[in-house]
């Protein structure tokens, strides 16, 4: 081979490898897309160390970014969704990042940090993620957005558990004082245990041979519109296919959404939150009507050391129901208390951020922020 | 309820551990069946180490010369009348050089072969799976992954659609929640 023909190769390789390697700028990679009448402005974005790289005919994209937005309506900003479109995996590859609990004021600002790496087999040209605005809950409980993903009534149920929360430990904090207050905070804080999950959507054609059915043991809350009936899922192996749960409306009033807390316990007896198993029947539940909330896929659970969980036992519990006329309607507080349900339950979004505060800032500030609203 | 005979026979060799042999006393205190089982094998186990001593006056050195010469006799006639025996195979070198390309073997099928995300059976559409690290959505050979490198306290469950992972954000404090759909 001749000097001049190594020069050419070798400079096609080092092209090959700079055209692989280089990280491109990510900032055209996302596309922050609001409406115009939007309640909340993007005023600026921190890109960290996102980047973008072709990994073979691969494209990677790094993502690390945390979005500034404004408050420009005249109420308090309660929450807020963005949902985020991979334009790969559309129509189906989409997820949502929410932040509740909030009291931003109008003309304030707050961060919504979006972390996220999309691997995708060939790179088109244009954005490969969009952030769009799902929607804003206010203080008043009214909401902006087109809502697709139903953000509306889980900010609604987030708002409402908070309220709740922040009832309750200000009651706590004037009949039993500070100490009881940090009691419950530390107990927020204990340690739980965590399981990995993993969901396959889409019909069950055929369950693996040597399926179990697992009945579940229904824990019924007093007040609570609807009743258990009863509950099953297949359990095969580590994998847990198409949980229901029955159930009958013994409320005076039609229901259009229900959703069921689903609770597994392990071979030694630990108990898990798993997840929830929702229900938007076609036609309202009418009072005395009987409606099945239903998961039609594959879950596989995995304890935080990685170990398969097989489900020995299944209990479910009415975690939110929402009525016709848009009610929504969620357990009391004094029906969270007794014993049994509060070793089951995990805290709720309120309660985490209350104890991060205590966490970080004191039980002061905690008895503060109590004060606020 | 009488011990097992094997129990018996190790209590009466003093082979028993010290909590099964207090056990054991106690009942054979009271249990004269037990107890002549008991006598019955320490007799037989001194009449065992009787035939043990065997009558004086033989010369052991003489005796081993004798029975390893017999046993050199029995391998020479064995290997007369024997079929040909093949040369004694390397095994040492093959030994050591067979890991050597087993290992490599191994880390090109591991370049080569990327498996497949195992996928449930009979189920169709995307994955979606949470981790520790983040939500991981697979569909059609792209992979999104939503992370949340700075949180703690992180819950991860299953919802309607997909996985919902809640977490306080360790730099804001603030309590984000995360969702990947597998619609």
């Amino acid at each position: 081979m001749s000097m001049r023909s190594k020069l050419v190769i070798a400079a096609w390789v080092a092209a090959s490898v700079w055209a692989q390697n280089e990280a491109q700028r990510p900032a055209s990679s996302l596309k922050v897309n609001f409406p115009k009448d939007s309640p909340v402005a993007l005023v600026g974005a921190d890109w960290g160390e996102s980047q973008q790289s072709a990994r073979g005919s691969a494209l990677v994209l790094d993502l690390r970014t945390s979005l500034t937005l404004r408050n420009l309506a005249p109420r308090a900003i309660r929450g807020v969704t963005l949902l985020v479109v991979a334009q790969a995996m559309t129509p189906g590859g989409k997820a949502s990042v929410s932040v509740p609990g909030l009291d931003v004021k109008p003309g304030e600002t707050f961060p919504v940090r979006i972390d996220l790496r999309l691997l995708r087999p060939s790179s088109t040209p244009g954005p490969l993620v969009e952030v769009e605005l799902d929607g804003v809950l206010f203080d008043d409980l009214s909401f902006y957005g087109p809502n697709r993903l139903n953000s509306r009534r889980l900010m609604t149920v987030w708002e409402l558990e908070a309220r709740r929360d922040r009832q309750y430990y200000r009651q706590v904090l004037e009949t039993a004082g500070a100490e009881a207050l940090r009691r419950h905070m530390l107990e927020i804080l204990a340690e739980r245990p965590r399981l990995d999950v993993q969901v396959s959507r889409g019909r069950a054609t055929a369950v693996a041979p040597g399926g179990r059915s697992v009945e579940f043991a229904c824990l019924q809350l007093p007040g609570a519109p609807l009743e258990l009936l009863r509950g099953e899922a297949v359990v095969s192996g580590s994998e847990t296919f198409t949980p229901k749960v029955e159930v009958r409306n013994r409320s005076n009033r039609p229901v259009r959404y229900f959703e069921v807390a689903w609770l597994v316990r392990d071979r030694f007896g630990r108990q898990y939150l798993a997840g929830a198993i929702p229900a938007a029947p076609e036609r309202p539940l009418d009072p005395g009507g009987r409606g099945l909330a239903l998961q039609q896929a594959s879950l596989r659970f995995a304890s935080g050391s990685g170990q398969p969980l097989t489900p020995e036992s299944m209990s479910g519990v009415l975690a939110q129901v929402e009525f016709a006329d848009g009610e929504i309607w969620i357990p009391d507080r004094s029906v969270l208390e007794d014993p049994r349900l509060r070793r089951l339950l995990p805290p709720s979004a309120e309660e985490q951020r209350l104890a991060e505060i205590y966490r970080r800032h004191g039980l002061a500030a905690l008895i503060e922020e109590l004060k606020k609203r | 309820m009488h011990p097992r005979e094997t129990e018996l026979a190790l209590y009466a060799g003093g082979e028993l551990a010290w909590w099964r042999r207090w056990r054991l006393s106690r009942h054979l205190a009271r249990c004269e069946s037990c107890r002549m089982q008991v006598e019955e094998f320490g007799r037989g186990r001194q009449w065992l180490r009787e035939q043990d001593e065997l009558p004086p006056g033989i010369n052991w050195s003489r005796l081993a010369a004798e029975m390893k010469a017999n046993i050199r006799l029995g391998l020479a006639a064995g290997e007369c009348v024997g079929p040909v025996r093949q040369p004694p195979l390397r095994w040492r070198p093959a030994a050591l050089v067979l890991p050597v390309l087993l290992l490599v073997l191994a880390g090109w099928v591991l370049q080569i072969w990327h498996p497949p995300l195992r996928r449930p059976a009979g189920m169709r559409g995307p994955v979606v799976t949470a981790t520790a690290a983040g939500v991981e959505l697979r569909q059609g050979g792209a992979v999104l992954t939503l992370l949340h490198p700075h949180a703690s306290d992180v819950g991860r469950f299953a919802s309607g659609e997909g996985v919902r992972v809640r977490y306080v954000d360790a730099e804001t404090g603030m309590v984000t929640i995360s969702h990947v759909y597998a619609q």
